[in-house]
């Protein structure tokens, strides 16, 4: 092993650090630069979502115009969405593909170098916006037109940002699936991959079929803002329902492509600290599988008020309600995995417990607006906010930090504080509930989202909520202090097992692991997969 | 904060969640420390409110059942505890009921939702009908037929955020929202408007909605009548109020700066008083029209036909 | 022009050949999944371009 570290470093000193990190084709530094730039951007819309808590906290205009509270939701949501949740899930793809399936690295480097490096210049564009005469869009993160056609020329620089971030997404799948369709190590079957390889190449295809549609429906929002076309424009015969349909044809796939990896991580996490092998792997696959397909025939669940006829309302309705079957498969087998086992509450594994409860707690609201009467109660109001931050935050955002804590000492080679980490999770769990349950309540009073100013009636639970939203933003700066720490600081090494009960290749590796993973391919035993042995 | 609203506030958190729920409900209007939605007063609004309660107690029973068995797992299956892991990771049984299980459960909340949606979807036979125009930012009502005849020489309604609302709701206004009250003493911030749109009680209400720049939402969470308006798309719902009263609902489809200031109102009147309205608005017109037409309003817009 | 870069990235494996035909594969792949995306794009124009109000017309 010491023999592998020097190795490691004789490698390094070759590159310069201009080399290292901006000429990458190291899937390593590749997945270190996602998820440095999705941690920043983290930040980056927290703060617009602190400014947002902030203008909220009390009824009345304190703070900005109401143009600039449209500015910071819209922006908030395409930072999260495009900036955070979906390169981190990238960032953790390239870290631990290669490791777990026994490649060396990602099939096609340069392209991976290439996925990266557009992102950062796809949020230039993009925040630019705000500093633009006329500011930065403000029609919500779904831009839907009219509306957003009247925004200034900025969002011709939205436009193009997402363009670049679809082909940034896009790029990264690809290679995603050409690495684990390709590069799989002798003897490990499809079906012996880790759940996080499944959900990722589900995932992938998932990215393939909607990033180009997204990309068709801001293209025509572009021509008819600045070409004189007319496919969104009713007075000259467009349709600007048919925006929404080509919207949502991308936009709930998008909602699985942020949730499938984390159901990956959380699936990895669990059988770990329950010392058992996870409960029925493969009816977890096909969960995901058909979770996946169904995301295609759901769209208009989004839509339930723009009239569509009796019988499409009534057929999405019941599609929706299907995905909770697998959905509900998979969560049931989460905790009879942690059934008779022998559980013990390391960093990672609560914030896996937590992300359960959580993106229950949000999957339950998903199935009460799923029933299209109650949805008309329920839609534009704040009980949908707290529904996709219950899956968004609850889920995605602490799988992904639950993942960071599982597999930081393998990438650093250190060990972590568990005092500070496990400060996180109580402070991030107790805060994100006073942030978005009380939001449930708003949105039942009948109070509309994306909305500065409100009625006194909804401001006693907005200052629960904001105070939450405050302590919530605050405890991830832990996050910060505990990483830093880690990386630079920490003195406890880590073993190249990590947890005790860990399987799994990427846990035959030293850590840290070695600047090319498996540069001989490992041989598979069955006894040592991560998920247990799938024969018995 | 009145009496009547501080019986309605949470004690503390372990107070009875159910009892509250059901309690709030016969709110009319939203009151501070809300926590679940309005009964209505439609039959419609009553049904879903049916709905919303039993999808809210299948989750709640779901909830406990999953989150209970996980804390039991975490309380009794600790290694701290010296317990053992077993091996095993199927049991076929298991997996076949919780598939079947829920698939069961959710045809049970799908089958009277489907019913309702018909329900809803069903405008015929309305005895009034109403358009309803959004603009940014102010709600435009036209009276098109009643009792089976066309309505004419009723001016239209345009529907504005009240002055006292918009004065107070500009940054830095020194107004404060608290001090925004309606002639009964309840607080109307941004829920009170110039001039409202007047439908008569007991009688099915058919409201035409579109728009005429961006899409705007018409929407009275007591009536449980709501759909988006969109410019060159006619879409309807309908309301049959049997309680006269004025309610209250607020745009909710982001159009614009403006969005959080284009409430909502109507009132609802028994049906004789509608009728002395009605004409009384007609006879005024005839008088008056030099005087209204004068008045600064936006464009009459081309309405798409239906 | 890709083949030479991303084959000299191999330098280090034990099995070159079989490494190098698996990239090879693992090419082909990216290039048929990359034209499904095309392909998407394109459908989504399409159904733009017929898309209208039909109580308009």
């Amino acid at each position: 092993m010491s023999s592998t570290a020097q190795a490691i470093h004789h490698e390094e000193h070759h590159q310069s650090f201009f080399e290292r990190w901006f000429m990458s084709t190291n899937h390593k530094d590749i997945g270190t630069l996602y998820l440095l730039f999705s941690f920043l951007m983290l930040f980056v819309g927290g703060s617009f979502a602190m400014l947002i808590r902030a203008e909220l906290f009390e009824p009345g205009m304190q703070l900005m115009q109401p143009y600039f509270f449209n500015e910071l939701t819209s922006m908030h949501g395409l930072v999260m969405i495009f900036g955070v949740i979906m390169p981190s899930f990238v960032g953790l793809a390239n870290w631990m593909i290669p490791m777990q399936i026994g490649a060396p690295d990602m099939a096609l480097p340069r392209l991976n170098n290439l996925s990266f490096w557009i992102l950062p210049f796809a949020f230039i564009l993009l925040l630019s916006t705000f500093f633009m005469p006329g500011g930065a869009p403000a029609a919500g993160w779904t831009m839907y037109p009219p509306l957003v056609l009247q925004g200034g020329e900025s969002i011709a620089f939205m436009i193009f940002a997402i363009h670049l971030m679809g082909i940034s997404s896009i790029l990264g799948s690809i290679n995603i699936i050409a690495t684990i369709l390709n590069l799989r190590a002798p003897g490990l079957d499809l079906l012996k991959m880790p759940m996080f390889c499944w959900s990722w190449l589900i995932t992938s295809f998932l990215v393939i079929a909607v990033m180009p549609v997204l990309a068709g429906a801001v293209t025509m929002m572009l021509f008819d803002r600045f070409f004189g076309t007319n496919f969104f424009n009713a007075g000259a015969g467009g349709d600007p329902v048919m925006y929404q349909h080509v919207f949502w044809f991308f936009g709930h796939p998008e909602v699985y492509i942020m949730i499938l990896p984390a159901f990956g991580i959380i699936s990895e996490i669990v059988p770990t600290f329950a010392r058992k092998p996870l409960f029925g792997y493969k009816a977890m696959v096909y969960a995901i599988a058909c979770i996946a397909f169904l995301s295609f025939i759901v769209w208009s669940h989004h839509m339930f008020t723009v009239g569509l006829p009796l019988g499409a309302e009534v057929f999405f309705m019941f599609s929706t309600m299907l995905i909770a079957v697998p959905t509900g498969v998979k969560i049931f087998n989460w905790v009879t995995t942690m059934w008779k086992g022998s559980l013990s509450f390391e960093t990672p594994m609560l914030w896996a417990i937590g992300f359960i409860v959580l993106f229950s707690i949000g999957g339950f609201s998903g199935v009460m607006m799923a029933l299209v009467p109650a949805d008309f109660q329920y839609y534009g109001t704040y009980f949908i906010v707290a529904h996709f931050h219950y899956v968004l935050v609850g889920g995605a955002l602490f799988s992904i930090i639950g993942a960071v804590y599982y597999w930081l000492p393998k990438w650093s080679g250190h060990m972590y504080s568990t005092f500070w980490s496990k400060l996180h999770f109580w402070s991030s769990v107790i805060s994100v509930n006073v942030l978005f349950f009380p939001q449930q309540f708003l949105g039942f009073a009948g109070m509309p989202r994306r909305i500065p100013d409100y009625n006194v009636a909804f401001a006693d639970w907005n200052m629960v909520s904001s105070i939450g939203g405050f302590w919530f933003g605050a405890s991830q700066l832990i996050l910060v202090g505990v990483v830093v720490h880690c990386v630079f600081f920490s003195k406890a090494k880590a073993t190249s097992r990590v947890w005790e009960h860990a399987y799994g290749l990427e846990w035959t590796l030293p850590s840290p692991a070695p600047h090319h993973s498996f540069t001989v391919p490992p041989v598979i035993d069955d006894s040592q997969l991560a998920h247990g042995d799938v024969s018995h | 904060m009145s009496s009547s609203n501080c019986k309605r506030r949470i004690v503390g958190a372990g107070a009875a969640f159910g009892a509250l729920l059901v309690s709030m409900a016969a709110a009319a209007n939203p009151v501070p420390w809300q926590m679940n939605l309005p009964k209505g007063a439609t039959p419609v609004s009553q049904q879903i409110w049916n709905l919303h309660m039993a999808a809210l107690w299948v989750c709640v029973a779901l909830g406990v059942l999953v989150f209970g068995a996980m804390f039991i797992a975490m309380v009794r299956f600790r290694r701290s505890k010296g317990a053992v892991a077993e091996t095993w990771s199927h049991n076929t049984l298991l997996e076949i009921g919780w598939t079947v299980v829920p698939v069961l459960i959710l045809i049970g909340l799908a089958a009277p939702a489907t019913l309702l949606t018909r329900e809803m979807y069903n405008s015929t036979d309305a005895v009034m009908t109403v358009k309803v125009t959004g603009y940014q930012w102010l709600w435009r009502y036209d009276y098109i037929s009643y009792d089976g005849k066309p309505v004419t020489k009723v001016p239209t309604i345009y529907s504005r955020l009240a002055a006292d609302s918009n004065a107070a709701r500009q940054l830095d206004s020194g107004i404060s929202p608290y001090s925004i009250k309606a002639p009964d003493g309840t607080n109307d911030y941004l829920l009170d408007v110039t001039h409202p749109l007047v439908i008569p009680a007991g009688v099915k209400v058919r409201f035409l909605i579109t728009a005429d720049d961006v899409i705007h939402g018409w929407w009275v969470p007591d009536f449980a009548a709501k759909r988006d308006a969109i410019p060159g798309i006619m879409n309807d719902a309908w309301a049959k109020v049997d309680k006269p009263g004025t309610y209250l609902g607020q745009c909710y489809v982001l159009c614009g700066q403006d969005h959080s200031a284009m409430p909502v109102v109507v009132k609802v009147l028994p049906r004789e008083e509608f009728n002395a309205w009605l004409t009384a608005q007609q006879n005024a017109a005839t008088l008056d029209k030099a005087a209204r037409t004068a008045r600064v309003e936006p464009q009459q817009p081309v309405p798409a036909k239906g | 022009m890709l083949r030479t870069s991303e084959q000299s990235e191999l330098k280090d494996a034990p099995a070159p050949d079989e490494l190098a035909q698996r990239k090879a594969r693992a090419r082909r792949t990216a290039w048929i999944i990359g034209a499904i995306a095309a392909a998407f794009f394109i459908a989504s124009l399409v159904q733009g371009h017929f898309s209208q109000i039909p109580i308009l017309h």
